[in-house]
């Protein structure tokens, strides 16, 4: 207990110091129960939460195990009220089982009598109840599976779910896994295509089996760690027919692409579900926004998710998951679900709806733990600051509130600034990022660089983001469009001008742009331009917070400093 | 003949037993006694015997109660087995069995040789404090003593006789049956009234609806229940004793219960000694760190209520500012107050800071833990911790009620106070200690609740409902730690304090002066931070969370504040420097500089004075002047001087110096320096209340010298017969008894006057007693009464 590396607060948070001998498996055995949230330079903070510790039951490990490893790392003693805590928390789930009974089908059975009683006089639960067989046990209507897991962990009961899954219609998809040898591993009728030799990674492969384990669950991986590949293993490992849930075309297009390319499926056997064309087949890609179209009251897309015998569903962005969706899944409790996110913290605060609806988390990686094994790219972060004239100043202090944002980070001072940063990097790939069109508009003339808005039409924005990546352009300028699940892969600097309101997500989005593995291993750029002693420094600097504790280098420059050099 | 008296008994004692009874009752000797009738007068007294009683432990007291009941007996049957006041101590053994051993009373076979000897020596030891006195026929109870028991010794109930009650009461359990099949009960209400008479044996009142239900009937029908009348609590219904003789009867002759000398073994379950350890470490950190802070939030003090106490709502406002819960705050404001850290300033009825925190703030952790225990130890404030239940009604006869039940909740609210608190405690950690040795890790919230009910059952009665809070504040002391006692609380228990604060010193870290700087703007302290570290780095930061770590993060308006204390950037970046593992990172000095540039743009100061002219060289001359450096002149614009002065003072020394000033016409004559110097509170050395010894007064062995030498040397007294305590024993005996006295008292004037009465009661100094000739009642003093025969 001397000297630990971890120092467990009453706050519940735990701090790891970095630096210690025994960091790396003080981690591993804390990352099972704790989720991380700052893991800046020197000492990390993780925080034990109700979902994680269940999180952890879900994944087999026990009280005992939890507060083994709290009390073996820690470097004080721990404080008792936490140990009694944890202990009472993790006693709680599993208490009520929903099982699958050969006569009376969905049930769900206790060993302990009381908290039976007390989920059946609940208000919110007392009506998806059905007869009571007898003292341990209770049938629970069918279509309520999905909200009672809700409302039971709402209750602080989470109910561990063993009714199991429908196996769907089966459908053999394989990988096309390529060693470097040139041995073709699952020789498929599409090896031929696929000439680069690749398999799935350690951790990808750990992934897919503990979410086959579980049965439904959530994979975290941070962006660039290759979440497709983990959807293409289980998707192997299920070989069933199956429904790939993404948040835009883009997105859709290239899990196609990468489908294609990974396994044994062809052209023939993917199809699209998007606003414009409507292919249901074996594996079928559906955007969240077309399933969550309302007609007169009415989700006319939800027939494809309901009509069909689906053995696996994949809901890509888990944290981004609007609430109809929601909704709908918990109708779907019977299906394999797997969700794949960078974050489980969701800016709406939905983590247990997640927790409930998808299920538990599956497999966690520590992103500096991959970026440690040179999957991901290093990036550095740089924010320079430029000085408002002082007419912009008076104008920006005068300025209607709704306005001030705009003013002070659409100002032209940033252009020169921006225009030495990309010199700074020639031969690489840029991008800058912007929130306003004009600003936008003028940085692509200034920089000589296309510019890819929300206007621009899937099929321009598909040849520009191709041209990209062949490294035919080397600056593209890009509003908000470029956020979400799109893939640049040899862009290595970011350089953002404005941004909305610097959300957490925003963020992380932005900077998974540029963690993309690079030949060379050079460290990637992201530089933010902010205007100094406005609302755009402000929202830097919960920027700067968010990045220095993901572990990124953060380093503040004046605009003067980058002339200067 | 004229039985010998307590007197008599105590003045044939050797030195040696007089010594054993002043060290087991030490009341008898303080103060000093003047002579043997004296010492005997006091050891009869009701508060004397009552202390007598409260010490002792269940089995002492099942023999003295065994041979009160057996002297009562003995009293009803003149020609039978007890006949006589005196009790054989074979009797004693073979009463004091559960009845289902074969030792009846009548079968002719003893008790067995091991059950007589450890009876011999209970009652030897009550013998020696004078709780019974030997006689040529054997043992008697004196009757201050038997008074001092109650009503209903080893739970029987008072004689039918007594209660009035003109039955005849079968003599064995198959007589109560038979009386029982008598009235034709049987099946269920049989068993039922069985039950009724096995409850009646561990409390032999019982309240009796209205209307009695058919079991109540059919004991009030045979006699086996009293009626008493109505009951005095308020409820429904009448009260009605079960007699002795039933009780007798029903419990086959015997107490019903044997005696065992050794008190009962802790409970099997036990604590791990690293879990307990943990935890009372861990509690140790939250208990200094929590009193730091509160300390810290408490810097404008708090007012107190017109009634006393600390009102709710500045109880909330403190809880908020020192970030806990308002329980947690006002316990630990009553032990800040009780270690003497927080003390109230008796001119504005605030609560306020002791001069004596910077010194304690400063002072190594065990020793702010050391002040925090003794000042617990010896706090004279009932617990604060857990609801305390009002149940504690099962007050001794003599004890005035203790207002727990209501007791305000108001923190510091003088109310709560509780003189025997201190004792309380140490009793606590007595029993923890004594079950702890026996089974090491015992969980204490049970085992001690039983050691102390049966240390001490009558005291328990009246503190079990302290046990359990007191329990949970040793458990925030790190004295209790998972429910296991601790090598400190041992320490603590055993009273040698200061070793428990050097075992606690050894496990605490030494502080740390150096944190972790970080990129997020934040400073960690991975530990307990020396307090001038930590206290300069709560000036630049925030402090975040709760634990043994310390989070600070670093923001403008922090940095703003630190600036505004009078650091300069450069000083900030050399302290972070100095006290930081790392170099600072470029985020944060960044941070730094850039508050530092953008503080300071208008600036605020004080001056007492200002003088202007537009003569800078004047100016230059009076700013040079070595005579003018008192004025502590500052230049702040070429034309412009401010003084650290006021306008009077600059004026003179301006004078002085050979300058004439004029007053400016706006500047009215205005002095703003302040007469006096600022009172400065009292720098306190390290000096910490010492903690009261909360352990009962027992005389030293001079002064037990002096107080035999002195009854030794003191005139015997004559033997009369008529004193005070023979009288009162005789009131007493006859009271029991209902039988005529012959009594002679004196009025206001001297005048002696006889007169025949039956005593009904005799306590409080008084003896209420029925004149037959009149048909009344009537109350004497005692001590107006020159003598008492029985007729």
């Amino acid at each position: 207990m001397a000297d630990g590396p971890l120092i467990v607060q009453s706050d519940k948070s735990v701090l790891l110091e970095v630096d210690h001998p025994q960091a790396t498996e003080a981690r591993h055995a804390l990352a099972s129960f704790a989720e991380l949230e700052r893991a800046p330079e020197h000492v990390h903070t993780y925080r034990i939460t109700n979902l994680g510790l269940w999180n952890a039951r879900a994944a087999g490990v026990d009280a005992e195990r939890v507060l083994d490893v709290l009390l073996t790392y820690s470097r004080y003693p721990v404080p008792h009220a936490l140990l009694l805590d944890i202990d009472g928390t993790m006693s709680r789930y599993g208490r009520l089982r929903l099982e699958n009974d050969p006569v009376h089908g969905l049930v769900m059975r206790t060993d302990d009598y009381p908290v039976l009683e007390e989920v059946l006089h609940a208000k919110k639960t007392a009506e998806m109840f059905g007869p009571r067989i007898n003292g341990e046990t209770v049938v629970v209507h069918t279509a309520s599976r999905g909200q009672l897991k809700q409302q039971l962990l709402k209750l602080g009961w989470p109910a561990e779910d063993l009714a199991g899954y429908v196996d769907g219609t089966p459908y053999p998809i394989g990988l096309t896994e390529v060693p470097e040898t040139g041995e073709v591993l699952d020789a498929g009728p599409a090896g031929a295509q696929s000439v680069e030799p690749w398999r799935l990674r350690p951790y990808q492969r750990l992934a897919v089996e503990n979410f086959w384990a579980g049965g439904s669950g959530v994979v975290v991986l941070p962006c660039g760690a290759g979440k497709t590949l983990v959807g293409a293993g289980a998707m192997a490992t299920a070989s069933a027919t199956t429904l790939i849930l993404v948040t835009n075309t883009v997105s859709a297009r290239q899990w196609k692409a990468e489908l294609l390319k990974r396994t044994t499926l062809t052209e023939a056997e993917i199809g699209e579900y998007s606003g414009s064309v409507k292919e249901v087949r074996p594996v079928t890609i559906a955007t969240y926004q077309v399933l969550t179209l309302k007609r007169g009251g009415l989700y006319p897309h939800l027939e494809l998710v309901n009509g069909h015998d689906w053995g696996l569903i994949i809901y890509d962005e888990v944290h981004l998951l609007p609430a109809p969706i929601f909704r709908m899944t918990a109708d779907l409790q019977a299906r394999r679900r797997l969700g794949l996110t960078a974050t489980l913290v969701r800016e709406d605060g939905r983590e247990s709806e997640v927790f409930s609806l998808i299920g538990p988390k599956r497999y966690d990686a520590p992103w500096k733990d991959i970026e440690a094994q040179g999957y991901i790219a290093p990036a550095e972060c740089v924010e320079v600051r430029v000085e408002l004239p002082r007419d912009e100043r008076v104008a920006y202090a005068m300025a209607e509130d709704a306005d001030k944002y705009r003013l002070c980070s659409s100002s032209d001072v940033k252009l020169p600034v921006v225009r030495s940063l990309v010199a700074r990097h020639p031969g690489e790939q840029v991008l800058v990022i912007g929130q306003y069109l004009d600003q936008l508009a003028e940085l692509g003339e200034l920089l000589e660089a296309p510019v890819l808005t929300g206007a621009t039409s899937v099929a321009e924005r598909q040849r520009l983001f191709g041209e990209f990546r062949e490294g035919r352009i080397e600056v593209l300028v890009v509003s908000k469009v470029a956020n979400f699940s799109i893939d640049l892969p040899e862009a290595s600097v970011a350089i953002q001008v404005s941004g909305s309101y610097g959300s957490r997500q925003e963020e992380a989005q932005r900077l998974g742009r540029l963690l993309r593995p690079k030949g060379d291993g050079k460290s990637a750029h992201f530089y933010t331009v902010v205007s100094r002693d406005t609302l755009d420094q402000d929202y830097a600097q919960r920027r700067q917070r968010f990045l220095a504790e993901q572990g990124y280098a953060y380093t503040i420059l004046d605009a003067g400093d980058l002339t200067a050099r | 003949m004229r039985a010998a008296t307590l007197t008599d008994h105590l003045s044939g004692w050797p030195d040696h037993r007089l010594e054993r009874l002043f060290s087991l009752r030490p009341d008898l000797c303080h103060p000093p006694v003047p002579d043997f009738a004296a010492l005997a007068a006091r050891a009869s007294t009701q508060m004397s015997v009552l202390r007598a009683l409260d010490g002792l432990d269940c089995a002492h007291l099942d023999v003295l109660e065994g041979m009160a009941v057996l002297a009562v007996l003995g009293q009803l049957s003149p020609t039978g087995p007890d006949a006589g006041p005196t009790v054989s101590l074979s009797r004693l053994a073979s009463f004091l069995t559960d009845g289902t051993a074969p030792s009846l009373p009548g079968t002719g076979r003893g008790p067995d040789e091991a059950h007589l000897a450890a009876v011999g020596a209970l009652v030897h030891d009550l013998a020696e404090a004078a709780l019974v006195v030997e006689h040529a026929t054997g043992w008697q109870v004196p009757v201050p003593v038997a008074a001092a028991l109650g009503p209903h010794p080893l739970s029987f109930g008072r004689t039918a006789a007594a209660l009035g009650s003109e039955f005849v009461l079968p003599a064995d359990r198959e007589g109560v049956l038979s009386l029982l099949g008598g009235e034709a009960v049987q099946g269920e209400l049989l068993a039922r009234a069985t039950a009724a008479l096995d409850a009646l044996q561990s409390s032999p009142v019982a309240r009796v609806p209205e209307p009695p239900g058919p079991v109540h009937e059919v004991l009030l029908r045979t006699g086996l229940l009293v009626p008493l009348g109505a009951d005095r609590s308020g409820s429904e219904g009448t009260l009605a004793e079960h007699p002795l003789e039933a009780g007798l009867a029903w419990r086959h002759g015997t107490a019903g219960r044997t005696v065992h000398p050794e008190p009962p073994a802790p409970s099997g379950r036990a604590v791990s000694p690293a879990l307990s350890r943990n935890a009372a470490l861990a509690a140790v950190g939250d208990l200094l760190r929590g009193a730091a802070g509160l300390l810290e939030a408490l810097g404008g003090g708090l007012p107190t209520l017109r009634s006393g106490g600390v009102g709710v709502r500045d109880l909330k406002r403190l809880a908020d500012a020192a970030g806990g819960t308002p329980e947690d705050v006002s316990w630990l404001l009553e032990l800040l107050a009780s270690a003497g850290l927080v003390v109230l300033d008796p001119d504005t009825s605030t609560w306020v800071r002791a001069a004596t925190v910077p010194a304690w703030r400063r002072s190594e952790r065990q020793v702010q833990w050391e002040a925090l225990v003794a000042g617990w130890l010896s706090s004279g404030r009932s617990p604060m911790l857990g609801p305390v239940p009002p149940g504690t009604s099962c007050l001794g006869p003599a004890t005035p009620p203790t207002a727990v039940g209501t007791a305000s909740r108001r923190a510091l609210a003088p109310d709560r106070n509780r003189p025997d608190a201190p004792r309380l405690r140490v009793a606590v950690l007595e029993a923890a200690l004594e079950v702890s040795d026996e089974q090491p890790g015992t969980r204490l919230d049970e085992s001690v609740p039983d050691r102390q009910r049966w240390r001490g059952p009558r005291q328990h009665a009246r503190s079990a409902a302290f046990t359990l809070p007191l329990l949970a504040e040793a458990d925030r002391l790190g004295l209790v730690g998972a429910g296991a006692l601790t090598a400190a609380g041992a320490l603590v228990a055993a009273g040698r304090l200061d070793e428990a604060a050097a075992a606690v010193g050894t496990a605490l870290p030494a502080p740390l002066t150096r944190v972790r700087l970080q990129g997020d703007l934040t400073a960690v302290a991975p530990g307990y931070l020396d307090p001038d570290v930590s206290g300069q780095l709560a000036t630049m930061a925030e402090v975040e969370g709760d634990g043994a770590a310390r989070v600070y993060r670093f923001s403008d308006a922090s940095l703003h504040r630190a600036l505004e204390a009078g650091s300069t950037a450069e000083e900030l970046e050399a302290f972070l420097e100095d006290h930081s593992e790392d170099t600072i990172p470029q985020s944060l000095r960044y941070l730094i500089r850039d508050v530092a540039r953008r503080h300071g743009t208008l600036s605020v100061g004080a001056a007492g004075a200002w003088l202007r002219s537009d003569d800078e060289e004047l100016l230059d001359v009076i700013v040079a002047d070595p005579a003018l450096a008192a004025a502590r002149l500052e230049r702040l614009a070429p034309t412009v001087v401010v003084a650290g002065v006021g306008p009077a003072d600059l004026h003179r020394m301006l004078a002085d110096a050979g300058h004439r000033a004029a007053y400016a016409r706006n500047g009215a004559l205005h002095d703003a320096s302040p007469s006096g110097s600022p009172p400065r509170a009292h720098a306190g050395g390290g000096t910490f209340p010492e903690p009261v010894r909360a352990v009962r007064w027992s005389p030293s062995e001079e002064e037990l010298a002096a107080q035999i030498a002195r009854l030794r040397s003191a005139p015997q007294p004559a033997p009369s017969g008529a004193g005070t305590e023979e009288a009162v024993a005789v009131l007493h005996q006859a009271a029991r008894q209902r039988t005529e006295v012959d009594l002679v008292t004196v009025d206001q004037r001297g005048q002696r006057q006889s007169r025949r009465v039956v005593p009904l009661a005799v306590a409080g100094g008084r003896v209420r007693c029925l004149v037959p000739d009149r048909e009344a009642e009537t109350v004497v003093p005692l001590h107006r009464i020159v003598s008492a025969t029985t007729v």
